[in-house]
């Protein structure tokens, strides 16, 4: 159930830096309980979009929504519902894990018992019960991220902005990351989270935007994305036997685009729907070609994102 | 049946249980307590117990005042007994607990703050609801702490100082409140500096010239303390003193609410009103100069010097704080505008506290122009009061009177002439680039600085006026114009001239920024959005939006 209003909204949202233009002109909006993938090549303008989404920047022009309020009239009312994980980790010398998460909890001013259940809560998340008397700056990577996290959502926010949170994991942390990001969204937080892993993105988000040079290249579902960049479906088909043949008879329909051999497989392309591919799969059979595997070729989030931007940075 | 030993475990118990229910509330009350302080106090004090620096200073301050009992007893020797030795030993303790109040203290109140920007804690910060002021006081409040941990530290050196006579109390108390107030003086200040720039570059520079600074400051005590104790009089039955140190307070007090509220504007966020406060405090500043001023002016009114001096530094102030307040940026944002004052006598009397250059430079006008009036109902009313109490007829002050208004014509006229050029030309810079604080300050500077030195260079440098004296050719020279008019036995001939020239120029100038100064003065107050309204209702539903003040 999506509501009327956005929980992130960015209205034509532009960040100059002298000439740099850092955000150019972006907008789109992510509902409740959505997580939103933002992507992009090194200095296309995510961590600045979301400096300014998290009251840390200003706009140049056009305006950030969080809930309804504008980060630069409301930034007050902004952070209450806010949670930002920055790509850096801010740590304090001489500060453990415990001592840490209740001076933000503080921070946000939560007190007494309400601190208390704050902190247990966010610790039993980010699994970081049996860390809570350890150094910070004697963590781990994959723990810092944790406690990052838990930082981000110390006040329960309903909307997180999470920056580069898989960087420097190892695939374990990455898909325990993965499972809390999911899980949080099925709370019901709207989650903008930007990360280079796009196979992690793809799995795990509702929609994505992929940015580049400061301007919104495409934005909506990775699917609906595919179906704007990629005209064409690519099918492969593995025979037992006969794969000269497969491919001469392939090669000689009209409707079908770049069939080609690659290892044991023929592919090719075409433009129709799935039920083109069922028709054809049965015209295979009926041609006694011994079938072993057919089936379309998904484009991943990377071929969404190779084909959408051109590898430029300002 | 219960037997009597059965009864006293049961008695115990109760005892046991009703003393533990005390501890029990007691911590609880400690815990409620410990809710309400500020949290940044909580975690750097958290962090200062388990620092290694801290506990090293600590201890190394401990060390320092064994050494120097011993030291400063086998100095004074058997005398000890007949003579006053505590001012020595006074001496040393104080030096010894000088260097961490104004080296260490504010030292590490700067580095807390500049490690936020370093180790990338200031954003998680600034994105909590701690308010900017929250954060500063906050480690203001631990350097506030950390100077109580040293001075009790050191108390029973202090008070042994005490027993051995040549100190009484009263000295003890006042030098280690003024030791207190001048820690924290200090960590205000290294607090601002921290917050000038967030790039490692300036941080390294501004961590030198703080270091070099606070030892020029400890020198100073060291030479203070020195002073003061070798006057050896009784600080409680001089009143002058207690005069002196009461308008010391007055100007401490503002200056640490001015550079405290910059502080905080440094941190606040651009949409925010960081003006407002400031210009509030420098108002107080301000007044309370004009208030100690009038125990002078009345008690030698009739010296002209003494008005000439007030009006001088009442220039110089606004002046310096017109400087910073031109370079505002002339932006009001939307969220400032929705607090803006609407009614008629409001916006009559507070559109001068509204941010933007062009309110600040009516400001900046307007109050010197006030210290002018002020000043001449001082006059006017000195004369009157004097033929009350006398019972002789006063002769009204005209000499006083004829100096003082071409002097407050010509110092308003050039306020009114360098922050309004100044003005134009840094409207003139934002049209290409962003001009920082700093770029606009320093352009005020040189402009002063050009219009001081050029007519200076060209007078030395030509044969024909070398000898002179003042002439003409100064009129751009405020320093050496006024000087010349309000310290000269005779007024300068060209006074008619200037008199004339200068509020002509002086009009020009302020017609050339109307313009924008009329755009500021045309802002008005603006519905918040419909979704504040939405939020506010829900949070405070009986509460009606009524004007809180006739200035709503």
């Amino acid at each position: 159930m999506i509501d009327a209003r956005p929980m992130i909204e960015l209205r034509g949202l532009s960040r100059y830096f002298d000439t740099t233009r850092a955000v150019d002109d972006v907008s789109f909006a992510v509902y409740r309980g959505e997580v939103f993938g933002y992507i992009g090549p090194n200095g296309a303008g995510k961590t600045t979009s979301m400096r300014v989404l998290a009251t840390l920047d200003i706009p140049t022009w056009g305006d950030a929504l969080v809930d309804g309020f504008s980060v630069v009239d409301d930034p007050d009312r902004v952070r209450r519902r806010l949670g930002y994980m920055p790509d850096a980790f801010g740590t304090y010398a001489n500060v453990n894990v415990t001592d840490y998460l209740d001076f933000f909890a503080r921070a946000y001013g939560l007190v007494g018992a309400e601190r208390l259940r704050a902190l247990r809560h966010v610790m039993e998340f980010t699994q970081l019960k049996l860390l809570a008397d350890k150094p910070i700056n004697g963590l781990s990577k994959g723990m810092k991220q944790r406690l990052c996290l838990g930082r981000a959502m110390i006040h329960d926010p309903t909307v997180l902005i999470l920056d580069e949170p898989a960087a420097g994991l190892d695939p374990r942390a990455r898909i325990e990351l993965r499972e809390m990001i999911r899980k949080l969204a099925a709370e019901g937080k709207t989650i903008l989270v930007s990360s280079h892993i796009l196979s992690e993105l793809g799995e795990m988000c509702d929609k994505v935007g992929i940015i580049e040079q400061g301007k919104l290249l495409a934005v909506g579902s990775v699917a609906e994305i595919q179906a704007q960049t990629h005209a064409y479906r690519a099918v492969k088909v593995r025979v037992l036997d006969r794969l000269v043949q497969l491919i001469e008879w392939l090669g000689q329909r009209d409707d079908l685009q770049e069939v080609r051999q690659v290892g044991e497989l023929v592919t090719f392309s075409h433009h129709h729907d799935r039920s083109f591919e069922a028709e054809l799969l049965r015209t295979l059979i009926e041609q006694q070609f011994a079938v072993a595997e057919f089936g379309s070729q998904t484009h991943s989030l990377e071929d969404v994102f190779l084909r959408v931007t051109e590898g430029r940075v300002q | 049946m219960t037997t009597v030993g059965q009864a006293i475990a049961v008695e115990s118990d109760a005892v046991a249980t009703a003393e533990s229910g005390r501890w029990q509330r007691l911590d609880e009350w400690l815990a409620r307590t410990g809710e309400r302080f500020n949290p940044i106090l909580v975690k750097e004090t958290r962090q200062a117990l388990k620092s290694r620096q801290f506990l090293l200073t600590f201890v190394l301050v401990l060390a320092a005042c064994w050494i120097w009992t011993f030291l400063g007893l086998s100095i004074v020797g058997p005398s000890v007994a007949y003579q006053a030795a505590g001012t020595v030993l006074f001496i040393g303790y104080f030096v010894i607990l000088a260097f961490p109040l104004t080296v260490i203290i504010p030292y590490t109140a700067f580095r807390s703050l500049s490690a936020e920007s370093e180790e990338n804690t200031f954003d998680l910060l600034s994105i909590t609801t701690l308010s900017p002021r929250q954060i500063v006081s906050g480690k203001l409040g631990s350097a506030a702490m950390q100077v109580l941990v040293y001075l009790s530290a050191v108390a029973p050196c202090l008070a042994f100082t005490y027993l051995l006579r040549g100190i009484d109390v009263v000295t003890i108390s006042v030098v280690l409140l003024y030791a207190f107030f001048g820690s924290l003086g200090l960590s205000a200040c290294c607090l601002f500096l921290a917050t000038l720039t967030r790039e490692k570059f300036g941080q390294i520079v501004l961590s030198v010239v703080v270091i070099v600074g606070l030892f020029l400051a400890f020198l100073m005590v060291f030479g203070f303390i020195s002073e003061f104790m070798s006057w050896n009089y009784l600080v409680a039955a001089d009143s002058d003193f207690w005069i002196f140190t009461a308008a010391l307070f007055t100007w401490y007090a503002t200056t640490f609410a001015i550079i405290f509220l910059a502080a905080a504007a440094r941190l606040t966020f651009e949409s925010e009103n960081r003006s407002t406060p400031l210009r509030v405090a420098m108002l107080v500043q301000y007044l309370s100069f004009i208030a100690w001023m009038a125990w002078p002016i009345l008690a030698y009114q009739s010296s002209n010097d003494i008005y000439a001096v007030v009006l001088c530094i009442v220039g110089a102030y606004w002046y310096g704080m017109g400087t910073m307040m031109t370079t505002e940026r002339p932006i009001v944002s939307m969220r400032v505008r929705r607090r803006l004052p609407q009614s008629f006598l409001g916006r009559m009397l507070f559109t001068f506290f509204n941010p933007g250059p062009g309110a600040g430079y009516l400001f900046a006008i307007g109050n010197t122009l006030a210290a002018c009036v002020l000043l001449s109902l001082a006059l006017v009313i000195g004369g009157w009061s004097s033929l009350v109490v006398s019972g002789t007829a006063a002769p009204f002050p005209v000499p006083t009177f004829a100096r003082l208004w071409p002097l407050a014509i010509v110092l308003v006229s050039y306020l009114v002439i360098f922050l309004g050029v100044g003005r134009l030309v840094i409207a003139w810079l934002r049209r290409f680039t962003p001009v920082h604080m700093f770029v606009g300050v320093g352009m005020h500077v040189i402009l002063l600085s050009l219009a001081t030195a050029v007519p200076l260079v060209v007078q030395f440098s030509t044969y024909q006026f070398y000898s002179s004296g003042y002439s003409m050719l100064q009129i751009s020279n405020p320093f050496w114009t006024l000087a010349e008019i309000g310290d000269g036995p005779t007024m300068p001939l060209e006074l008619p001239l200037f008199l004339i020239m200068l509020p002509t120029t002086a009009f020009l100038v302020f017609l050339a920024n109307w313009k924008s100064i009329a755009g500021e003065l045309r802002h008005v107050r603006v519905v918040p959005p419909a979704r504040l309204v939405e939020e506010e209702a829900a949070e405070h539903p009986t509460v009606a939006a009524v004007r809180t003040s006739p200035w709503d």
